[in-house]
């Protein structure tokens, strides 16, 4: 159980490491500022997405049933929210 | 695997940044009010777009053109309170991943409710072009709202967990 939860979580930080910086980047501000600011975006994502990874571990690892059923509804909940958005047409800016 | 969790918090808090901030006498409160300051930004925008999504507060502005006034303020918010609270985390990194309420704001909540953010960034657009507020915008506006305050509750809970 505690595999097929890690294995879960892990999926959860490819969806956000990946997913986050993919999205942010179709609307990021025009010149060289807007770099900088997606570059600093996705350096602190990925930050936050290895954190994230590390406190789910530590969950799936715990013997508590609520916390197995909480995480397991949580990845369910965020591969379908994430597979089933649509990508916008234009950037915002 | 609860062994190696609590070898790698030790080893984070052993790493000479984590030492600087946890023995410091200014820099952990300092790290601290950096904290809760991009906390703020990024909490208190959401909740403006969550509310104008909900159809409350200024009527003549939608919620797409205060999303494009407060986007670049929301991820700089994030990028703020991503900062500090890593400092915070790898100054006691084995204390926290033993800390249901931590494990349960970091490992559960915050990543629903960042996919949420980004999913509900990308549909208020396809929103935008419908009459009216869409019921799926005021029921994302509230699910997306509920689960900050959420993230905020298990944030105020760590302490009585430790």
């Amino acid at each position: 159980m505690t595999i097929v939860l890690s294995i879960g979580a892990f999926i959860n930080f490819l969806v956000i490491i990946l997913g986050v910086p993919r999205a942010l980047w179709k609307e990021r501000p025009s010149g060289s500022g807007g770099l900088i600011w997606w570059a600093s975006v996705t350096l602190l994502v990925a930050v936050f997405s290895c954190v994230s990874l590390v406190a789910a571990v530590g969950l799936a690892s715990s013997t508590s049933t609520a916390a197995h059923l909480v995480l397991v509804l949580a990845v369910l909940f965020i591969l379908w929210m994430f597979f089933t958005r649509r990508t916008p047409s234009h950037s915002i800016r | 695997m609860d062994g190696s969790l609590v070898s790698f918090g030790n080893w984070l808090q052993n790493r000479s940044f984590a030492l600087a901030v946890a023995t410091s006498d200014w820099a952990y409160p300092f790290v601290q009010a950096t904290h809760f300051t991009g906390l703020s930004l990024w909490v208190g925008t959401t909740v403006a777009t969550d509310l104008s999504l909900m159809g409350m507060g200024n009527q003549y502005q939608s919620p797409l053109q205060l999303l494009n006034v407060l986007f670049i303020w929301n991820w700089i918010g994030f990028c703020i309170a991503v900062l500090g609270g890593f400092l915070l985390f790898s100054a006691s990194a084995a204390t926290y991943l033993i800390n249901p309420a931590f494990l349960v704001k970091l490992g559960i909540l915050i990543p629903v409710a960042l996919i949420l953010h980004i999913v509900i960034q990308q549909r208020m657009r396809q929103w935008a072009q419908q009459p009216g507020r869409p019921r799926a915008a005021r029921i994302a506006g509230l699910v997306e709202l509920l689960f900050w305050i959420s993230v905020v509750t298990a944030a105020v809970a760590i302490p009585y967990f430790a």
